[in-house]
Protein backbone atom coordinates (compact mmCIF):
# COMPACT_ATOMS: atom_id res chain seq x y z
CA UNK A 1 0.00 0.00 0.00
CA UNK A 2 1.64 3.26 -1.00
CA UNK A 3 0.35 6.38 1.12
CA UNK A 4 0.64 9.70 -0.19
CA UNK A 5 1.36 12.92 1.28
CA UNK A 6 -0.09 16.65 0.91
CA UNK A 7 2.44 19.02 0.53
CA UNK A 8 2.71 19.79 4.04
CA UNK A 9 3.02 16.20 5.58
CA UNK A 10 5.59 15.76 3.03
CA UNK A 11 7.67 18.56 4.13
CA UNK A 12 7.06 17.24 8.07
CA UNK A 13 8.31 13.65 7.04
CA UNK A 14 11.40 15.08 5.13
CA UNK A 15 12.12 16.93 8.56
CA UNK A 16 11.70 14.25 11.01
CA UNK A 17 13.22 11.78 8.80
CA UNK A 18 16.51 13.98 8.81
CA UNK A 19 16.40 14.94 12.70
CA UNK A 20 16.21 11.34 13.09
CA UNK A 21 18.80 10.40 10.73
CA UNK A 22 20.96 13.28 12.36
CA UNK A 23 20.17 13.11 16.24
CA UNK A 24 20.70 9.16 16.25
CA UNK A 25 22.67 8.61 19.27
CA UNK A 26 24.02 5.31 18.83
CA UNK A 27 23.97 2.51 21.76
CA UNK A 28 27.64 3.46 23.50
CA UNK A 29 27.81 6.81 22.19
CA UNK A 30 29.50 7.83 25.52
CA UNK A 31 31.53 4.75 25.52
CA UNK A 32 35.03 6.67 24.32
CA UNK A 33 34.69 9.93 26.85
CA UNK A 34 34.06 7.08 29.56
CA UNK A 35 36.64 5.24 29.03
CA UNK A 36 39.09 8.31 28.77
CA UNK A 37 37.06 9.86 31.79
CA UNK A 38 37.60 7.07 34.21
CA UNK A 39 40.78 5.91 32.93
CA UNK A 40 42.84 9.51 33.26
CA UNK A 41 40.96 10.17 36.03
CA UNK A 42 42.80 7.16 37.74
CA UNK A 43 46.05 7.72 36.34
CA UNK A 44 45.86 11.66 37.89
CA UNK A 45 45.06 10.29 41.33
CA UNK A 46 47.34 7.56 41.26
CA UNK A 47 50.27 10.11 40.15
CA UNK A 48 48.88 12.88 42.65
CA UNK A 49 49.14 9.51 45.84
CA UNK A 50 52.91 8.82 44.25
CA UNK A 51 54.51 12.35 43.87
CA UNK A 52 53.01 13.18 47.39
CA UNK A 53 54.76 9.85 48.46
CA UNK A 54 57.92 9.72 46.78
CA UNK A 55 58.42 13.16 45.20
CA UNK A 56 60.51 11.67 41.90
CA UNK A 57 59.80 12.64 38.10
CA UNK A 58 59.74 8.77 37.39
CA UNK A 59 56.48 8.90 38.79
CA UNK A 60 55.30 10.44 35.50
CA UNK A 61 55.83 6.94 33.75
CA UNK A 62 52.39 5.89 35.06
CA UNK A 63 51.35 8.14 31.92
CA UNK A 64 53.48 5.99 29.41
CA UNK A 65 49.81 3.64 30.11
CA UNK A 66 48.04 6.02 28.22
CA UNK A 67 49.69 4.77 24.69
CA UNK A 68 48.50 1.25 24.69
CA UNK A 69 45.45 2.33 25.92
CA UNK A 70 44.87 5.15 22.87
CA UNK A 71 45.70 1.83 20.55
CA UNK A 72 43.06 -0.42 22.26
CA UNK A 73 40.44 2.74 22.22
CA UNK A 74 41.64 3.38 18.27
CA UNK A 75 40.77 0.30 17.04
CA UNK A 76 37.56 0.05 19.30
CA UNK A 77 35.96 2.92 17.64
CA UNK A 78 37.39 2.33 14.17
CA UNK A 79 35.13 -1.11 14.68
CA UNK A 80 32.63 0.87 16.05
CA UNK A 81 32.31 2.98 12.70
CA UNK A 82 32.50 0.07 10.48
CA UNK A 83 29.72 -1.46 11.94
CA UNK A 84 27.34 1.22 12.96
CA UNK A 85 23.93 1.15 10.73
CA UNK A 86 24.22 4.90 10.04
CA UNK A 87 27.28 7.10 9.51
CA UNK A 88 26.93 10.82 8.44
CA UNK A 89 29.66 13.29 7.35
CA UNK A 90 29.45 14.73 10.64
CA UNK A 91 30.86 11.25 12.43
CA UNK A 92 33.77 11.64 10.11
CA UNK A 93 34.01 15.09 11.46
CA UNK A 94 34.22 14.00 14.84
CA UNK A 95 36.36 12.04 13.95
CA UNK A 96 38.87 14.32 12.89
CA UNK A 97 38.65 16.55 16.08
CA UNK A 98 39.66 14.38 18.63
CA UNK A 99 42.44 13.34 16.24
CA UNK A 100 44.06 16.44 16.25
CA UNK A 101 43.35 16.84 19.56
CA UNK A 102 45.28 13.99 20.18
CA UNK A 103 47.78 15.00 17.59
CA UNK A 104 47.71 18.76 20.23
CA UNK A 105 47.89 16.47 23.23
CA UNK A 106 50.99 14.85 22.03
CA UNK A 107 52.88 18.27 20.56
CA UNK A 108 51.88 19.63 24.02
CA UNK A 109 53.64 16.90 25.92
CA UNK A 110 57.05 16.84 23.52
CA UNK A 111 57.26 20.72 23.45
CA UNK A 112 57.11 21.11 27.07
CA UNK A 113 59.34 18.35 27.57
CA UNK A 114 61.90 20.09 25.54
CA UNK A 115 61.65 22.77 26.69
CA UNK A 116 61.97 21.55 30.32
CA UNK A 117 64.95 19.36 29.25
CA UNK A 118 66.47 22.13 27.02
CA UNK A 119 66.49 24.94 29.50
CA UNK A 120 66.95 22.88 32.55
CA UNK A 121 63.73 24.46 33.95
CA UNK A 122 60.86 22.21 35.59
CA UNK A 123 58.43 24.98 35.09
CA UNK A 124 57.45 23.74 31.45
CA UNK A 125 55.86 20.61 33.10
CA UNK A 126 53.48 22.99 34.66
CA UNK A 127 52.29 23.62 31.55
CA UNK A 128 51.24 20.33 30.73
CA UNK A 129 47.94 19.78 32.56
CA UNK A 130 46.35 23.28 31.59
CA UNK A 131 47.56 23.41 28.25
CA UNK A 132 45.80 19.37 28.01
CA UNK A 133 42.76 20.45 29.86
CA UNK A 134 42.28 23.41 26.82
CA UNK A 135 42.95 20.84 23.93
CA UNK A 136 40.28 18.11 25.30
CA UNK A 137 38.18 20.87 26.35
CA UNK A 138 38.33 22.43 22.67
CA UNK A 139 37.39 18.83 20.99
CA UNK A 140 34.29 18.47 23.38
CA UNK A 141 32.84 21.93 22.42
CA UNK A 142 33.49 21.11 19.16
CA UNK A 143 32.11 17.71 19.48
CA UNK A 144 29.04 19.06 21.15
CA UNK A 145 28.44 21.79 18.78
CA UNK A 146 28.25 19.34 15.83
CA UNK A 147 26.39 16.57 17.49
CA UNK A 148 24.18 19.31 19.38
CA UNK A 149 24.55 17.82 22.49
CA UNK A 150 24.73 20.52 25.41
CA UNK A 151 26.20 18.19 27.92
CA UNK A 152 29.32 18.01 25.84
CA UNK A 153 29.27 21.65 25.64
CA UNK A 154 29.25 21.91 29.49
CA UNK A 155 32.20 19.60 29.46
CA UNK A 156 33.90 21.58 27.46
CA UNK A 157 33.24 24.56 29.14
CA UNK A 158 34.33 22.51 32.38
CA UNK A 159 37.50 21.89 31.06
CA UNK A 160 38.46 25.36 29.80
CA UNK A 161 37.75 26.35 33.50
CA UNK A 162 39.73 23.70 34.85
CA UNK A 163 42.88 25.18 32.97
CA UNK A 164 42.45 28.21 34.00
CA UNK A 165 42.37 27.16 38.38
CA UNK A 166 45.33 24.83 37.31
CA UNK A 167 47.82 27.79 36.00
CA UNK A 168 46.19 29.63 39.34
CA UNK A 169 46.57 26.87 41.88
CA UNK A 170 50.03 26.41 40.01
CA UNK A 171 51.10 29.86 40.74
CA UNK A 172 49.65 30.58 44.01
CA UNK A 173 50.88 27.13 45.95
CA UNK A 174 54.56 26.83 43.68
CA UNK A 175 53.12 23.08 43.54
CA UNK A 176 52.18 20.81 40.78
CA UNK A 177 50.65 18.06 42.34
CA UNK A 178 47.73 19.79 43.21
CA UNK A 179 46.91 20.16 38.82
CA UNK A 180 46.36 16.26 39.19
CA UNK A 181 43.97 16.52 41.05
CA UNK A 182 42.06 19.19 39.39
CA UNK A 183 42.28 17.53 36.34
CA UNK A 184 40.89 14.21 37.71
CA UNK A 185 37.94 16.33 39.17
CA UNK A 186 37.61 17.75 35.13
CA UNK A 187 37.63 14.17 33.58
CA UNK A 188 34.77 12.83 36.12
CA UNK A 189 32.76 16.29 35.34
CA UNK A 190 34.07 16.83 31.84
CA UNK A 191 33.90 13.27 30.27
CA UNK A 192 32.55 11.20 32.79
CA UNK A 193 29.06 12.99 33.27
CA UNK A 194 28.63 14.02 29.80
CA UNK A 195 29.42 10.24 28.70
CA UNK A 196 26.94 8.35 31.07
CA UNK A 197 24.35 11.47 29.74
CA UNK A 198 25.24 10.42 26.20
CA UNK A 199 24.94 6.38 26.96
CA UNK A 200 21.54 7.06 28.45
CA UNK A 201 20.34 9.22 25.65
CA UNK A 202 21.11 6.50 23.36
CA UNK A 203 19.11 3.91 24.91
CA UNK A 204 16.27 6.54 24.64
CA UNK A 205 16.82 6.56 20.57
CA UNK A 206 17.01 3.16 19.77
CA UNK B 1 -2.16 19.56 -7.96
CA UNK B 2 0.93 17.48 -8.01
CA UNK B 3 1.68 16.97 -11.70
CA UNK B 4 5.02 18.22 -11.40
CA UNK B 5 6.26 16.62 -8.30
CA UNK B 6 8.45 13.29 -9.22
CA UNK B 7 6.15 10.73 -8.72
CA UNK B 8 8.52 8.37 -7.53
CA UNK B 9 8.76 10.45 -4.40
CA UNK B 10 5.17 11.07 -3.80
CA UNK B 11 5.06 7.60 -1.71
CA UNK B 12 5.57 8.25 2.11
CA UNK B 13 8.03 5.46 2.71
CA UNK B 14 9.95 6.17 -0.91
CA UNK B 15 9.95 9.57 0.47
CA UNK B 16 11.00 8.49 3.92
CA UNK B 17 14.15 6.37 2.59
CA UNK B 18 15.52 9.09 0.56
CA UNK B 19 15.13 11.68 3.48
CA UNK B 20 17.18 9.31 5.66
CA UNK B 21 19.82 9.03 3.86
CA UNK B 22 20.05 12.50 2.19
CA UNK B 23 21.25 13.51 5.32
CA UNK B 24 23.74 10.58 5.76
CA UNK B 25 26.72 8.80 3.93
CA UNK B 26 25.27 5.76 4.34
CA UNK B 27 22.55 3.53 6.46
CA UNK B 28 21.92 0.38 6.84
CA UNK B 29 18.42 -1.78 5.72
CA UNK B 30 17.84 -2.22 9.55
CA UNK B 31 18.23 1.67 10.88
CA UNK B 32 15.43 2.69 7.50
CA UNK B 33 13.33 -0.53 8.89
CA UNK B 34 13.04 0.74 12.70
CA UNK B 35 12.62 4.60 11.65
CA UNK B 36 10.39 4.36 8.80
CA UNK B 37 8.32 1.51 10.31
CA UNK B 38 8.04 -0.37 7.54
CA UNK B 39 8.16 -4.00 6.95
CA UNK B 40 10.86 -5.95 5.62
CA UNK B 41 8.65 -6.63 2.45
CA UNK B 42 7.25 -3.03 2.17
CA UNK B 43 11.11 -1.50 2.42
CA UNK B 44 12.81 -3.80 0.16
CA UNK B 45 10.15 -3.33 -2.43
CA UNK B 46 10.54 0.66 -2.30
CA UNK B 47 14.13 0.62 -2.01
CA UNK B 48 14.06 -1.96 -5.21
CA UNK B 49 11.94 0.97 -7.07
CA UNK B 50 14.44 3.58 -6.14
CA UNK B 51 17.36 1.45 -7.43
CA UNK B 52 15.87 1.26 -10.66
CA UNK B 53 15.28 4.67 -10.93
CA UNK B 54 18.92 5.32 -10.04
CA UNK B 55 18.51 6.97 -6.77
CA UNK B 56 20.17 5.02 -4.28
CA UNK B 57 22.83 2.23 -4.58
CA UNK B 58 22.90 -0.49 -2.41
CA UNK B 59 25.95 -2.78 -1.14
CA UNK B 60 25.38 -6.56 0.54
CA UNK B 61 27.48 -8.23 1.97
CA UNK B 62 28.32 -10.59 4.83
CA UNK B 63 29.76 -8.91 8.26
CA UNK B 64 30.61 -11.29 11.19
CA UNK B 65 28.55 -14.21 9.07
CA UNK B 66 25.87 -11.62 9.07
CA UNK B 67 24.11 -11.04 5.85
CA UNK B 68 24.11 -6.84 5.78
CA UNK B 69 22.49 -4.74 3.68
CA UNK B 70 24.00 -0.94 3.13
CA UNK B 71 22.35 2.17 0.95
CA UNK B 72 23.80 5.41 -0.30
CA UNK B 73 21.96 7.88 -2.34
CA UNK B 74 23.51 8.42 -5.20
CA UNK B 75 24.10 12.13 -7.41
CA UNK B 76 20.85 11.51 -9.34
CA UNK B 77 18.81 10.80 -6.38
CA UNK B 78 20.49 13.98 -4.90
CA UNK B 79 19.46 15.70 -7.42
CA UNK B 80 15.57 14.52 -7.80
CA UNK B 81 15.15 15.05 -3.88
CA UNK B 82 16.16 18.69 -4.46
CA UNK B 83 13.77 19.36 -7.22
CA UNK B 84 11.05 17.69 -4.94
CA UNK B 85 11.55 19.98 -2.27
CA UNK B 86 11.64 22.84 -4.61
CA UNK B 87 8.78 21.92 -5.89
CA UNK B 88 6.87 21.14 -2.79
CA UNK B 89 8.06 24.79 -1.38
CA UNK B 90 6.76 26.66 -4.96
CA UNK B 91 3.30 24.50 -4.04
CA UNK B 92 3.07 25.96 -1.08
CA UNK B 93 4.20 29.65 -1.74
CA UNK B 94 1.30 29.87 -3.81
Amino acid sequence: MENKLNEQESLQLITDMINQARNNFRRGAGNGLLFWGYTLAALSILTYVLLVLFNSPLVYSVWALTIPLFFVNYFYSRKRYREALIKSHIDKVIGDVWTSASVSIVLIVFICYSFAYGFKSGIPYRLIVPLIMGAGGTALYITAKLCRFKPYAYGGIVFWLGSIVCVISSIATNRNEIQFIIFALGMIAGYVVPGHIANRKAEEDV
Amino acid sequence: MFKDLDPLLLSQQRLAIMSILISADEADFVFIKEKTGATSGNLSSHIEKLCEAGYLEIDKFIEKKRPRTVLKITPKGIDAFDNYVKALQDYIRK
